[in-house]
């Protein structure tokens, strides 16, 4: 009598599963670190320390803005910017 | 037509943005409270005990344990399960209530997903030592090797908990650690001394809070908690099939993975109900787990409570539905009367009866009552364990095999050695890393005006 072999194949199947959500976590993580730029040791420019807390910064490069930025700076003042200020990053 | 409010408002108190900063930092510029320390030393005394106990495990052998023939496995494996079912609300509560929308997770989902890392650690502890010579715990790891080649058995769900288990504490702590970068960014930029500031600093990975950050930022958190809600579900269904797929009267049911993964939310929820009643107090963070938040989460133990119980009686049913004599065996007279009754009643009354008083508005707003049901839970959820694995084993098949199971004092060290290790990490957790997730309770923060929520206080 020849005896069938056993069935690994459904066991294949969770291990595979299981296998994929790690491998998709581990590729996720390097994706977001290589786009993001976010990575140990990284050196940062933070144009306002208080981005980190509660405030929302906008950059403006001044000389792109050139002769606009008297009227870029009145701009931001009567959209209801807090603080509008040059400084050099 | 009827619009009712569901929830109370999320956050206390009018807070702004920067007052949010300031309170959930606060514990960690603060000096360490006697309390912690205390606490810590308790904690740290136990981890020694475990490590001692661990040490006569491998010096001695695990005749050091009370397993026998019959009984092979006692209080290790279901110390495992009771941990890893612990570990599973972290991920519940960060990943399944990420993709349902439901705001209110904001405020607990960080000290949960803390708790399912040090739990999960603690659980790995036990598959690596109860198989022996723990110096060979490489054996499982499938590799083309010289001793044959042996490979694993691919077969065991005991190799695909090696698989399941590593795999969801890979993507529980990388969860847990990416969510925290932008908190530690606040730390670092607000951060006086300079230690602080390196440290937090390198945390941080060099986070400023732009825009193209948070944009991949929130692209992998959903990424992240679409792949690992499958794992919830999977983890705990593997760790079920560990019974499961086996003979034993008791444990061959198909009703083993839902009722794992429900136990595991319930178990897990209860834990972080306890956590979360500790945070407020000691740390008067009331204003941000709010009453309405342990209202949520005492709502969901009712519920899966009543779950619980209905897989207690499926059980039962079906032993009795089924008439296999040694199934019927097993839970007449073997688990709801005989040796083991105080067990099986334990676990009834502490899993499906005792949580029902939470349906009680009264019994939901008194704090002191809801950390109690939590304990009374996690109890419950271990004598279900025990329930499980030692009567099954203990009376199975052939009665000139039936024996006793007693723990001896090396597996209960182990176990207090967990505990330990848990407290340990929970409590450094809460010194070092923000015990609420700073920009996720900020996002939830509904600004009525800029100037309002952006002043300076």
């Amino acid at each position: 009598m020849v005896e069938s072999q056993p069935v690994h194949f459904p066991s294949f199947i969770i291990i595979t599963l299981v296998l994929t959500i790690a491998s998709i976590t581990i590729l996720s993580l390097l994706t977001f670190s290589v786009r993001a730029k976010i990575f140990p040791g990284k050196k940062y420019v933070l144009p306002d320390l208080r981005a980190t807390d509660d405030k929302f910064v906008m950059v403006f490069d001044s000389e792109k803005a050139g002769t606009g930025f008297e009227d870029l700076n009145r701009m931001m003042k009567d959209c209801g910017a807090e603080e509008v200020y040059s400084k050099e990053l | 037509m009827y619009k009712a409010e569901v929830r109370g408002p999320l956050i206390l108190g009018n807070k702004s943005y920067r007052q949010i900063t300031s309170d959930i930092i606060a514990p960690i510029d603060n000096p360490t409270p006697i309390w912690w320390k205390v606490a810590m030393g308790i904690s740290l005394f136990a981890a020694a005990w475990g490590m001692v106990a661990l040490y006569y495990t491998v010096r001695y052998g695990l005749g050091t344990w009370a397993v026998n023939n019959s009984v092979a496995w006692g209080w290790e494996i279901i110390n495992f399960v009771w941990w890893i079912g612990i570990g599973h609300a972290g991920t519940a509560f960060s990943i399944f209530l990420l993709i349902l929308r439901q705001k209110w997770r904001t405020s607990i989902n960080r000290a949960a997903e803390a708790m399912t890392v040090f739990a999960v650690i603690c659980a790995a502890i036990f598959p690596a030592i109860h198989m022996g010579r723990v110096w060979l715990a490489f054996y499982i790891f499938p590799y083309p090797n010289t001793r044959g080649s042996l490979w694993v058995n691919f077969n065991s769900p005991l190799f695909w908990d090696f698989i399941a288990i590593s795999s969801y504490l890979l993507i529980s702590a990388s969860f847990w650690y990416f969510g925290m970068v932008p908190d530690f960014a606040s730390i670092r930029d607000k951060a006086t001394s300079k230690v602080k500031k390196a440290v937090y600093g390198l945390l941080a990975f060099g986070w400023t809070g732009s825009s193209r950050e948070w944009l991949r930022y929130e692209g992998l958190s959903y990424v992240l908690g679409g792949i690992a809600a499958v794992l919830v579900v999977s983890v705990h269904s593997i760790v079920s099939t560990d019974f499961a797929s086996s003979v034993i009267p008791g444990w061959h049911a198909t009703l083993f993975p839902p009722y794992f993964v429900v136990g595991a939310i319930f178990s897990g929820f209860a834990m972080v109900m306890t956590l979360m009643i500790v945070i407020r107090r000691f740390y008067n963070l009331e204003q941000y787990v709010t009453d309405s938040h342990l209202n949520a989460i005492a709502r969901i133990l009712v519920f899966i409570s009543l779950i619980m119980g209905t897989a207690y009686t499926t059980e039962v049913f079906i032993a009795w539905y089924g008439g296999n004599e040694y199934e019927m065996f097993t839970f007449f007279h073997n688990r709801i009367t005989g040796t083991y009754s105080f067990m099986f009643w334990a676990m009834i009354i502490c899993n499906a009866v005792i949580p029902q008083l939470m349906w009680s508005k009264k019994i939901r707003s008194n704090i002191s009552a809801l950390f109690v049901i939590s304990l009374v839970i996690n109890l419950g959820m271990w004598y279900e364990r025990y329930n499980i694995v030692v009567t099954s084993l203990a009376k199975d098949y052939l009665p000139s095999s039936w024996t006793v199971y007693s723990p001896t004092w090396v597996e209960i060290g182990i176990y207090i050695g967990t505990l330990g290790i848990f407290v340990s990490g929970v409590l450094l957790f809460f010194r070092y890393i923000p015990m609420i997730a700073i920009s996720e309770v900020k996002s939830v923060l509904k600004p009525t005006s800029l100037t309002k929520y952006s002043r300076n206080h």
